[in-house]
């Protein structure tokens, strides 16, 4: 190893600008570092064509803006996995859309520096000028290790800075560091040969490092990892922290939903009755403030979401209950980590798709994203209920078996459709679980914030603009062409203003304005759209006006009850039990009962395992990396739904039950 | 008794030293990696699965499927 000299010419400041790849094992708190250098103005971004994502940031050393670039941490860059081999790609500069990079960031955990000192040699050997930025210095003196960062500078021959991610200390010293980030002319040894790289990285713990490890907490730490994987107790302790963590979800997130709602719906107000009427005003009110209100309800989910998995994820938990699930998930050819987005699917497929990078593996990864709506979200609900309502209207306690049973066909669905994804177009042996337990510690807010704004931005930037233009876009399919209300319409208000009495009258334009909106949706281009479709749903017993509602509700499902309140009922507040009543009774254009008991049950088949959600579909394409992935995701779900609902509607009618 | 020769046969408290972290499965270079090198002296937190080894202060959880690949010998 060459003594290094301090005359050196790479001392001089401000060498260097551009990008600087951060690069490290995982759970060295590399992402702490990255958001301690870059705080807010950061933002995480796929790799082309793959799920894996770096996250790009500015911070300014010695004035000069460096664009950093913080990579998945990876054990080696030589591993046989894709997020290895994109590390080393991009510090080749070989990753479209990053530049081949200045410098390379290498942050080593001073409690295990054997092991973090392999990467430290792959990264060196690059011929990239380097920097170290030495973790966990705090961890390592409480277990009586001391570390001479000095001595490592001189053998490494490039800066080594101990820093503390979480408090700041040492960051100020490592941004000088970085603009003087140089190229080591130490002998370091290659790679391939093993022998002499656990020799070289032993030597220089030798060197840099004194004092024994104490194994204090050992006990404790055995206790408390023996508990979490527990078989039994494991499950119990998991079962209670995710019950207790979708409990905050849905108590918290309710009541900024509410709130968006609110706001939203007195912006459209205010503005409905500022505005001109005409189509800028529709356009304006419907389309874009209402299209803004569906995108931004999600928002609160997203970020209290991600807030609790960060802190989860920080406590060291997350990791054993990996263990514990994967004994059940393994089965479907998932790994345990695949449990977090299947649960919170149970509340709303896009946070759960965003949350499937917690899986590591790339095709595990993609068969969760792909499979995870079909897990009943909470806006399935309100259609549960009005059909329910239809099949067991005398019969409660049915009805909340079969209630369960649509969770129950729904998880069977996805798990399914899981274990075939894995045996066919995901091909590949499910790896078995090798995963670092990190040590217990107390979660960082600060982390966990900045987490859960990283991802309610990147939703609001990327899936948003796309589902506020689906949603724009679906409302104009069923606002135009505009026509004339119908003459039944008309006659019905001129009636009504030779009426004495007000409240007869009021009622009387009530029901004519009703007749109007639905004569205006059955003609719009989604009515006709509706009943150009209807033969393909014919067999499974649904008229133009369900196709209708099946149709308008690919933007939200929720939507079906409203647009059926609108075709069958004339009226849109489906909390009106009167409404629903009419819904129920509603009749087909030859006087048949538009919803029998084959054709209900049916549809609420159809419901559970139809892809019937835009938004979601953005969200797949998005964190999947491409359009391909989110049409096979709508081709695979609707076949499965259609196929399910007419064998539902045979056995049925078989039953005699129509 | 022969004396024990995989990971997975250990008992939990016991220490050994890696004979082979290669286990003849595509893990090897993972495994080797994340600090199970041979030669290194490893103890057994937890055994089953998954089976908990800490080496050098770092603890790991491997699947069965693994635990029982991965030779070791005893620790003297």
């Amino acid at each position: 190893m060459p003594p290094n000299t301090d005359q050196s010419s790479s001392e001089t400041p401000t060498r260097t600008t551009g990008t600087v790849v951060v690069v490290g094992n995982p759970n060295v708190g590399k992402t702490t570092l990255f958001n301690r250098l870059c705080g807010l103005r950061a933002k995480a971004t796929n790799l082309p064509g793959t799920t894996i994502e770096a996250r790009h940031g500015i911070t300014k050393c010695n004035g000069n803006r460096i664009t950093l670039v913080d990579m998945p941490g990876v054990y080696s860059l030589a591993l046989d996995q894709p997020e290895s081999q994109s590390v080393a790609h991009c510090i080749a500069g070989k990753l479209e859309g990053t530049p081949t990079p200045a410098a390379v960031l290498i942050v080593i955990d001073a409690t295990n520096l054997a092991r973090n000192l392999r990467i430290a040699n792959e990264a060196l050997r690059t011929g990239l000028p380097c920097v170290v930025a030495m973790t966990m210095t705090d961890t390592a003196s409480r277990r009586g290790l001391t570390l001479n960062a000095a001595k490592l500078e001189n053998y490494l021959d490039c800066p080594v800075v101990p820093i503390n991610a979480r408090s700041g200390q040492g960051i100020d010293t490592l941004k000088k560091a970085i603009s003087r980030a140089r190229i080591s002319a130490s002998s370091l040894p290659s790679p391939d040969d093993e022998a002499r790289v656990s020799e070289w990285c032993d030597g220089l713990v030798r060197e840099a490092a004194g004092g024994t490890v104490a194994t204090r907490n050992q006990k404790m730490r055995d206790r408390l990892d023996l508990a979490a994987v527990h078989p039994i107790l494991g499950l119990l302790l998991f079962i209670t922290i995710m019950a207790g963590l979708f409990y905050v979800i849905f108590a918290l997130a309710s009541i900024p939903m509410d709130l968006i709602e609110l706001i939203f719906g007195h912006v459209g107000g205010w503005l409905h009755s500022v505005l001109p009427e005409g189509a800028i005003r529709d356009l304006v009110v419907d389309g874009v403030v209402g299209g803004l209100a569906g995108t931004v309800v999600f928002l609160p989910q997203i970020l209290l979401l991600f807030f609790l998995i960060s802190l989860l994820e920080d406590t060291g938990y997350l990791a054993r209950a990996a263990f514990v699930m994967d004994r059940l998930m393994r089965r479907f050819g998932l790994p345990g980590q695949a449990f977090v987005p299947m649960l919170s699917a149970h509340a709303c497929a896009i946070p759960a798709i965003m949350s499937a990078r917690l899986v590591p593996d790339r095709r595990d990864r993609l068969a969760v994203i792909l499979v995870a709506p079909f897990l009943s979200c909470s806006a399935r609900l309100p259609v549960y209920v009005l059909l329910l309502g239809v099949l067991f209207a005398d019969r409660p306690a049915l009805a909340g078996l079969v209630f369960a049973g649509c969770y129950a066909l729904g998880i069977v669905a996805a798990l399914l459709s899981a274990l075939l994804a894995r045996r066919t177009l995901l091909k590949g042996r499910a790896r078995p679980m090798v995963l670092e337990l990190p040590d217990y510690r107390r979660p960082s807010i600060r982390t966990a914030a900045l987490t859960a704004w990283d991802r309610g931005f990147l939703f609001l930037r990327k899936a948003g603009t796309v589902i506020l233009g689906i949603v724009i876009v679906l409302w104009w399919l069923s606002a135009y062409p505009s026509s004339e209300p119908p003459a039944e319409s008309i006659a019905l208000k001129e009636q009504a203003s030779m009426v004495a009495d007000a409240a007869e009258s009021e009622s009387m334009e009530a029901e004519a304005e009703s007749i109007a909106t639905r004569s205006a949706l059955a003609h719009s281009f989604a009515g006709r759209i509706g009943r150009f479709v209807q033969p393909v749903f014919d067999p499974l017993g649904y008229d133009w006006q369900l196709t209708i509602g099946v149709m308008t509700s690919f933007a939200a499902r929720e939507v079906f009850v409203s647009t059926m309140a609108v075709l069958v009922a004339g009226g849109d507040d489906v909390e009106d039990p009167a409404i629903i009543k009419r819904i129920e009774n509603a009749r087909t254009d030859d006087g048949s009962r538009m919803l029998t008991p084959s054709s209900a049950a049916s549809l609420l088949v159809f419901f559970v395992l139809a892809m019937q959600c835009l938004p979601t579909l953005a969200v797949t394409a998005r964190e999947a990396g491409g359009w391909k992935w989110a049409m096979l995701q709508l081709g695979w779900m609707t076949a499965v739904a259609w196929l399910a609902a007419w064998i539902t509607r045979m056995l049925v009618q078989a039953g005699g039950w129509a | 008794m022969t004396s024990p020769n995989t990971l997975s046969e250990l008992s939990a408290g016991t220490e050994a030293i890696l004979a082979n972290a290669t286990c003849g499965t595509d893990e090897g270079p993972l495994l080797r990696a994340m600090g199970l090198e041979p030669g290194e002296r490893v103890r057994i937190a937890r055994q089953g699965e998954p089976c908990i080894v800490e080496v050098r202060g770092t603890r790991i959880g491997l699947s069965r499927d693994i635990s029982c690949q991965v030779q070791v010998t005893p620790a003297t």
